[in-house]
């Protein structure tokens, strides 16, 4: 059988890993890069809503800070520059 | 022993297997020189923990949470949709 243990090493990972994907996230200067780091951010997060037995705000949080967020952002960097500025 | 345990057993030996290849497709993420790559494994980061979601789900028997592996994967199809069509074609049907 799984002990609780799992499930906290598992949330570890995670988190270590959304951690590392929100500083390249802010340092990046490409911001199409940065806003597929924020995916992957939010990816994680959700394994986290998951693993908290939250379903309901799982469902919430994919749709809007993988999907709406990322297409948002993508049609804000067409309308401007790319790459950020000094 | 009986099915249940079996099962419980071999499902929790695909777990770390799991955690591993997550790990590893993140290493390829953050040190993927190009946009493709990083899109490509974030695909996959997302479909290997859609299919670890439903694994979950299974351990735990509560198929109310199966919905969430499949709300994910459609959303993250959705990501490819727009990072193509953002390098590809600069235009969005507007």
């Amino acid at each position: 059988m799984i002990t609780l243990e799992v499930y906290y090493l598992l949330m570890a990972v995670a988190t270590v890993l959304s951690t590392v994907a929100t500083y390249f996230a802010v340092i990046e200067r490409d911001l199409v890069k940065a806003a597929i780091f924020s995916a992957l951010q939010s990816s994680f997060y959700a394994l986290i809503f998951y693993l908290l037995m939250a379903p309901d705000i799982f469902l919430t949080y994919v749709p809007v800070s993988v999907g709406l967020y990322t297409a948002l952002v993508l049609i804000l960097i067409k309308k401007t520059e790319r790459y950020e500025g000094e | 022993m009986d099915l249940e345990t079996h099962v419980t057993t071999v499902l929790s030996a695909a777990i770390p297997i799991f955690t591993v290849s997550i790990i590893l497709y993140s290493i390829r993420f953050f040190k993927g020189p190009t946009i493709p790559d990083m899109v490509i494994s974030v695909d996959a980061i997302s479909y290997a923990m859609a299919v670890f979601l439903t694994v979950l789900a299974v351990i735990f028997k509560s198929p109310i949470l199966i919905p969430c592996a499949i709300v994910l994967m459609l959303w993250a199809y959705a990501l490819d949709i727009y990072v193509a069509k953002y390098l590809e074609a600069k235009e969005y049907g507007d």
